[in-house]
């Protein structure tokens, strides 16, 4: 068990810049997950932990000591890939083994941990067949239990589920939380599906262009995304995003406008970030835009729009709306009511859970940096 | 990837033509094999002799048998597995070294290496003759199979060596990776994990570096000046080359007696050659 440390981590490809000043901490007995899109580093990052990469800059310390120059069988660690890797010809018996000869433990010594792992990751009956009879789920299971028949400090895991049908993927995300919490191993996921990182992970670092863009609990996430990027990577159906801002005063209100067309009434916090509004990017997520239809003879209350579309998802239906002026946005509503495409509705955005973004790309390093986020989330800075 | 089965009729025909195509073939052998018991020159059906004997087998036990100027057969053959052997242990050990290196290394000049090495490859052997001849009168080694040995196993390293580089392609990194998180070192995943699964590979190699080693004569009839350094390729051309006192069984004999050892490998060898493992990664 250990608690693992990166600081200002970097990693070049020749010309190309992998990983920039990547800092993150996961404490004993904790898991965290790298989450982020392909290509993003964070691969690179798990290689550079587990000793097989060197970063061209930074640290990395096991429990305070620097792993420079440590070459990956001293120290102690368990990697998982996404392939598996397991060793073909070798049966699942020897391929769980494997650490443990290779540590000169004794055979009997061997033979029992192998069978108390195989145990724990129900096995028992696998253990005489090579990895090519074989089944992906066991396959995966196999390769977590070599991972883990050494205890290893440190268990890293990439995409870990991403190579499974759905259903097996809630089970083995059951079993690798409790063969976690039952070995207590300090350990990092990297993927892609932010349902796996959310379910599985204690702390989650959400990663883009090889740098950390933000790094908390699910909640931290959601409620206050640090950047565009992050706002619009955590949580889905994404977050809707609206550019060129502006507030109106008219008729004795003011009234927040983009791209010229009228979205909500500014009440008093928005309109105090009025001197920021240029260049910037309103953030809202569909489940805080409310949907009102029309009596049978009275126009829908709100900010007139049509339904462009209708996505159903069961529980709920993601609805896409087109306001008079083009601008789109989308909406979560109750999977029960009667919806057409066409249809004149009004919308409503709840003040309290927007957000604003600067307005500089996505994902660029620093920028879209988050300026204002709903009550809900924490007091204006 | 699933092999449909050919229809009925379709595999009636498959098999007739490829019967057919045989014919010949099995024919030739057939012919061979009676020959070395066969006596005189008749043939019904230009196949079968009209007199039998063992008398053509003579050369087993009696040296003199085939010809008094001849050594034993059995040390020719003798000579001949031993020339075969070294050439595939040696080809063996060079080129899977050579192959990884040139798989997972990357240097300066590997390209034009790797290219250059192909180029070898298309060399006729019998072009280099006269100027590996001074080559090995300059190394002292004239005159023994070492020599041979040395030369075989350069010209059959290129193909080899590419072979195997293959092979080793075919492993995937994470297979490496994977052995040195699990406690390996360099050496130790390249021993352990990485060699095991060429496998097919090396069969491969080894069993064309053994036959090309089994069935030389040019560089043994040109390199070598002592009857004690013969192979079965000069005994039996030594047989052949008797113009009107050559005896047919003898020949037939001696022939059949220079292949029997390959076919036997060969039927052990089959399993090997037709099989190609690619478990344990998934998909």
């Amino acid at each position: 068990m250990a608690r693992i440390e990166t600081r200002g981590l970097g990693k070049r490809f020749g010309d190309v810049e992998a990983l920039r000043d990547l800092s993150l901490e996961v404490g004993d007995g904790q898991i965290a997950a790298l989450l982020g899109p392909s290509g993003c580093g964070k691969s690179t990052t798990l290689f550079i932990l587990a000793g097989l990469y060197q970063p061209s800059a930074g640290e990395v310390l096991f429990d305070g000591a620097d792993m420079a120059g440590v070459p990956p069988r001293q120290r102690n660690v368990g990697l998982v890939f996404q392939s598996y890797a397991l060793y073909p010809h070798m049966t699942v018996r020897e391929n769980i083994g494997f650490p443990l000869v290779l540590q000169g433990a004794a055979r009997r010594d061997i033979e029992r941990r192998v069978a108390d792992i195989a145990g724990l990751a129900g096995l028992e009956e696998l253990l005489d067949r090579k990895p090519s009879q074989l089944s992906g789920g066991q396959q995966q299971r196999v390769a977590a239990a070599r991972a883990i028949v050494k205890r290893p400090r440190l268990l890293l895991m990439d995409e870990p589920l991403s190579n499974l049908d759905p259903e097996l993927r809630a089970r083995m995300r059951r079993e690798i939380k409790r063969l976690q919490r039952e070995t207590g191993i300090t350990t990092i996921i990297v993927t892609h599906d932010q349902e796996e990182a959310m379910s599985l992970a204690d702390r989650i670092y959400v990663m883009q262009g090889g740098r950390v863009q933000q790094g908390g609990g699910h909640r931290e996430l959601y409620e206050r995304p640090a950047n565009r990027f992050v706002a619009g990577f955590i949580g889905a159906p994404a977050m809707n995003f609206l550019a060129e801002l502006a507030l109106v005063r008219a008729d004795g209100r003011a009234w927040l406008e983009s791209r010229g067309q009228r979205i909500m009434p500014a009440g008093g916090e928005l309109a105090g970030l009025e001197p920021r509004l240029p260049g910037a990017v309103l953030g809202v997520r569909p489940e805080h835009v409310t949907v009102a239809m029309g009596g049978a003879d009275s126009a829908p209350a709100g900010v007139p729009a049509r339904i462009i579309d209708i996505v159903p998802e069961g529980r709920e239906v993601v609805v896409g709306l087109q306001l008079d002026g083009g601008v789109e946005l989308r909406s979560i509503v109750p999977g029960h009511l009667d919806l057409q495409l066409g249809q004149a509705v009004g919308i409503a955005i709840d003040e309290r859970f927007v957000h604003l973004f600067e307005g500089q790309g996505e994902g660029e390093s620093g920028a879209g940096a988050a300026l204002h986020h709903g009550a809900h989330g924490s007091p204006a800075p | 990837m699933s092999r449909r089965a050919a229809p009925g009729r379709d595999r009636a025909l498959l098999v007739t033509a490829l019967a057919l195509l045989s014919l010949p073939m099995a024919a030739a052998y057939l012919w061979l094999l009676l020959a070395s018991f066969g006596r005189g020159h008749e043939l019904t059906w230009g196949i079968f002799p009209t007199a039998y004997t063992t008398d053509n087998w003579r050369f087993l036990w009696d040296a003199g048998a085939a010809g008094r100027d001849l050594p034993s057969v059995w040390l020719a053959a003798r000579n001949t597995a031993l020339l075969a052997l070294s050439i595939m242990c040696l080809d063996v050990a060079l080129a899977t070294n050579a192959g990884y290196v040139f798989s997972r290394w990357s240097f300066r000049g590997r390209g034009p290496v790797l290219a250059f090495v192909m180029v070898l490859h298309a060399f006729p052997s019998v072009t280099l003759l006269v100027s590996i001849f001074i080559v090995l009168l300059r190394m002292g080694l004239l005159g023994s199979l070492a020599g041979v040995v040395l030369v075989k196993v350069a010209l059959q390293l290129p193909f080899s060596i590419f072979v195997m580089k293959g092979f080793f392609d075919g492993v995937p990194w994470e297979s490496e990776m994977s052995a040195l998180v699990d406690g390996c070192t360099r050496i130790g995943a390249y021993r352990r994990v990485i060699l095991p699964q060429v496998m097919p590979g090396i069969a491969a190699i080894a069993i064309f570096s053994f036959l090309e080693g089994w069935k030389e004569f040019l560089f043994v009839f040109a390199f070598t000046f002592d009857k004690s350094s013969w192979t079965l390729s000069l005994y039996l051309q030594s047989i052949l080359s008797r113009g009107s006192g050559a005896q047919v069984g003898l020949m037939a004999a001696v022939a059949v007696f220079y292949m029997v050892p390959v076919a036997i490998f060969f039927v052990f060898a089959q399993k090997h050659l037709t099989r190609v493992q690619l478990g344990g990664v998934k998909g």
